[in-house]
């Protein structure tokens, strides 16, 4: 079974069709028991306030993380649990109603700015989106240095999520504040990984974290600059690439080049032993000091992702093969509902894709654009390719709409992204990624090559279910992954200089009428462009970033966003007495473990 | 307002985020020689010791990170720089709601970005705005977009001037190199410690960084269009990059083949992305 909620079901042959052709609106959607749910709560919350234990907790806005964001909670005091959340996405910045007035193939440009840190990534998408309304392949050379520009992105993003942004949350600064009980532990926890990092006790490790003052923030920071040469050197410049673009690159396929990134790669495969061992020693000792950790911020593990970096010989830009290269990526597609894969054909997460805009300041579209995708394959009039961009500001109001970004679903359920929607997605496809990555039981097996620290053997373990530990812990392998990613593209990198194929572009002509779509993976999630061409002109552009889906309000069906669940499923570990020494210290953390 | 900064041991960096990618503080992150921790840390000579206000980087988060910039409002937190990365969207087109806020008052009224300049630009010693969303508009300023951004100096008015008698300060790009913002800031802190002046272009751009002039290029790619590129029409742009790369010497966006979309100048995109196009029509 593919999808439980949508109305579609497949042939023999994979094909899609819709359940019944005769519907009249076969898409219309209503969930009673999600309904009810919502009332239920509505009821607790009433009941608390009631018993004068509510607390409302707001955060406004919420720091270290890089979208504009405000998060609400409230809170049960007696119990010292979290009832109901709300996130807010403050900012609207109105790119896709911008695009409407270009060029089609200034969109690469264009897209790019919707966010720095995941530039290179939007100009990938944009370009394969374009691409594919083109039908042109770019030459393998292109492929593989666009793999390689995107893998330098990632392995900053990591590295600068887990000691920049979210690291500092477990250092001493904080830790000492929030629960002194457990600091008093770390001083006298050994930390196993120490002949890797050199730290004797957890105490020590979280002192590293510090903001500013943490050697290991300073050496991330410095270890970040590492990757953003890499991008720079392929790619001209980083945030924002100056030289992709549909069809290839522009840079020229010098072996200097190409030299130059392998020895910022293996500093960074090196660092990222280092990194790998601190996360680990941290999160074991947070779950032994007090158990509840496994529950914070606990989701089902319903994860998207859309697959990153292709496969020279096997991308080809076009929908009706997007199954074959899709499979081919170094790192794989999927749709998996409750820890168990449903798909990972591009072609069936592409039509599983709605967006709803209920509770968001957007007015709905009205008319349905397509009925299909180019597979035949039943499309909704919530999919990207029909939805329309119709920005209706209002003041916030939980009833009707109180932010900026849409309600992004998967088969109508709510999805979570990023580096642990990647890794186990890899994990439980039925063969290995690429030459170093294993497949183990219920895991991945990674083999480092020796820099200046000795070859090792990392495994990652699917956990039971995604928490905010397990997702930091993801991302810090994660790092390693995409080290090794970024090795075997420059073998092959290597491999095509040698044979001299080192032709960087091809030429395209863009159709009268034409549709595409890019997919692609930022570090913290799925990035689609899907797009439309009339009279060679787009006449729709709708981008779909991970803030749509784990930054989301509540959907048509009233489920509550990625971020919100997670919040409402995160126990207060933090030692307080009232409102007034409140932090709210784990839902913060449990926000940032999805790098918003 | 005279200024009262003798000789400046600490200052506080107020960083104010508008309608834009938060891009810019990734390109500040870039800088290492001196990188901004160097600034914070007090390593630079005669540079004071940076304390950073940053909603992307500080610890503290929600009121309590607010309230920094409240105090900083009300003169408590001195001297301090201001620095906007982002256009300023016209609230007045968002009816009750606000396209860009942080933080709401406690009758949830949403604090918007603009409003927050006009509360912090006049007391702060100088006013800095990074990138070309903050200093021109930039792409959310593009046509077609609904949200009405402007620059901070079209916000605010050519004739605004800082506390330390400074007029917005202009670092344009999109975005701008790390390296350059990062000895922009410096300058800054000199100028105002009175150890040398600060010298601005008609622009109020750094002078010594927007000398080069370039012109807006294709890539380098298999577009015959391209290849017979005419330079005799093109505007002129301003940027070191073609000289210096984008980073310690490397990359550059047209150095390394890539495409120069003019972003260091004003209407950009609208009047110069289409200048660095190859014609997929040919």
């Amino acid at each position: 079974m593919v999808f439980k909620n949508l109305p579609i079901q497949f042939d023999n042959y994979g094909r899609a069709f819709l359940r019944d052709e005769e519907a009249e609106a076969p898409f219309d959607f209503r969930d009673e028991a999600r309904l009810q749910r919502e009332v239920k709560r509505d009821r607790t919350i009433e009941s608390v306030a009631g018993r004068s234990a509510l607390m409302e907790f707001s955060s406004d806005p919420v720091t270290r993380a890089v979208s504009s964001m405000a998060v609400t909670a409230s809170i049960d005091l007696e119990h010292k649990r979290v009832i109901d959340s709300r996130i807010e996405v403050t900012q609207f910045s109105g790119f896709e109603l911008i695009l409407n007035e270009h060029e089609p193939s200034d969109a690469v440009q264009l897209t790019s700015r919707i966010s720095g840190r995941a530039s290179v990534s939007h100009a990938i998408a944009a370009s394969m989106a374009l691409e594919m309304a083109a039908g042109v392949t770019p030459p393998p050379m292109a492929i593989i240095t666009r793999n390689l520009g995107s893998c330098g992105e990632m392995l900053g993003e990591c590295i600068r999520h887990l000691f920049l942004l979210a690291g500092p949350d477990y250092s001493e600064q904080v830790v000492r504040r929030t629960n002194p009980a457990i600091w008093q532990l770390a001083e006298q926890a050994p930390a196993r990984g120490r002949l890797i990092h050199g730290l004797d006790t957890v105490a020590e490790l979280m002192r590293g974290l510090n903001l500013l003052s943490g050697h290991l923030y300073i050496e991330a920071l410095q270890h970040t600059r590492l990757a953003v040469e890499v991008v720079t050197l392929l790619l001209g410049k980083y945030p924002h690439p100056s030289a992709i673009l549909p069809g290839g690159v522009g840079t020229e396929a010098h072996r200097d080049t190409f030299n130059q990134v392998l020895g910022r790669i293996n500093t960074l495969l090196d660092y990222s032993k280092k990194v790998t061992a601190i996360w680990d020693d941290l999160i074991d000792f947070l779950y032994e000091a007090e158990p509840a950790y496994r529950h914070s911020g606990e989701l089902p593990g319903n994860m998207l992702s859309l697959g990153i970096w292709d496969d020279p010989e096997s991308y080809d830009a076009a929908y009706h093969n997007c199954n074959v290269w899709g499979d081919r990526r170094l790192s794989r597609p999927s749709a998996i509902v409750d820890g168990a894969i449903r798909t990972d054909r591009l072609s069936d997460i592409n039509i599983g894709i709605e967006e709803f805009v209920d509770h968001a300041f957007f007015a709905h579209w009205n008319h349905q654009r397509f009925l299909s995708d180019p597979l035949s394959g039943p499309l909704s009039p919530y999919h990207p390719w029909n939805k329309e961009t119709i920005p209706h500001p209002g003041k916030s109001n939980w009833s009707e709409g109180y932010t900026w970004v849409t309600a992004s679903r998967w088969d109508r359920e709510v999805m979570e992204t990023g580096p642990i929607a990647r890794l186990w997605s890899n994990a439980a496809s039925n063969e290995a990624s690429f030459q170093f990555i294993g497949r183990i039981n219920r895991g991945l097996e990674f083999e480092i090559p020796k820099g200046q620290r000795p070859a090792i053997r990392l495994v990652w373990k699917t956990p039971e279910r995604p928490n905010t530990l397990e997702r930091n812990r993801a991302r810090a392998y994660q790092l390693s992954y995409t080290g090794l990613a970024a090795f075997a593209s420059l073998l092959e990198a290597f491999d095509c200089l040698r044979r001299g194929e080192t032709e960087m572009s091809k030429r395209f002509n863009l159709p009268d009428r034409s549709v595409g779509v890019g997919f692609w993976e930022s570090s913290a999630g799925p990035i689609s462009h899907h797009i439309v061409i009339r009279n060679r002109r787009l006449v729709n552009y709708q981008m779909i970033t991970p803030l749509e889906w784990m930054g989301s309000a509540r959907d048509a069906s009233a489920s509550p966003g990625t971020l919100e669940s997670a919040v409402i499923n995160t126990p207060l570990i933090e030692e307080f007495q009232g409102p007034a020494d409140f932090t709210g210290i784990d839902l913060l953390r449990t926000i940032r473990s999805f790098d918003p | 307002m005279e200024s009262e900064v003798p000789s400046l041991q600490t200052v506080y960096l107020v960083w104010l985020t508008g309608a834009g990618c938060n891009g810019c503080t990734l390109a500040m992150l870039e800088a290492s020689e001196p990188g901004i921790e160097d600034l914070m840390l007090g390593n630079v000579p005669d540079a004071p010791r940076v304390v950073l206000i940053h909603p992307e980087l500080s610890l503290e988060s929600g009121d309590t990170f607010r309230n920094q910039m409240e105090q900083a409002a009300q003169g408590k937190l001195s001297p301090f720089v201001l620095v906007l990365e982002g256009a300023i969207p016209d609230e007045s087109l968002a009816g009750q709601g606000s396209f860009s806020r942080i933080g709401t008052t406690s009758d949830g009224i949403p604090i918007t970005t603009s409003q927050w300049v006009d509360m912090l630009a006049p007391v702060a010693e100088a006013v800095i705005a990074i990138g070309s969303c903050a200093t021109w508009g930039g792409i959310p300023a593009s046509n077609g977009n609904p949200i009405g951004a402007k620059g901070l100096e079209a916000y605010i008015g050519r004739d605004f001037l800082s506390r330390g008698g400074l007029p917005v300060i202009n670092v344009p790009g999109c975005a701008p190199t790390g390296e350059g913002f990062v000895e922009t800031l410096i300058y800054v802190f000199l100028h105002l410690s009175k150890l040398v002046p600060i010298e601005l272009d008609e622009q109020r751009r750094p002078r010594w960084l927007y000398t080069h002039e370039t012109y807006p290029l294709p890539p380098r790619v298999e577009y015959p269009p391209a290849a017979g590129f005419d330079l005799a029409d093109r505007p002129t742009v301003n940027c070191p990059v073609p000289l210096t790369g984008w980073l310690r010497g490397f990359g550059g966006c047209a150095r390394v083949g890539g495409a120069c979309i003019g972003c260091t100048e004003r209407d950009f995109a609208d009047r110069l992305l289409p200048l660095s196009r190859p014609d997929p029509a040919y």
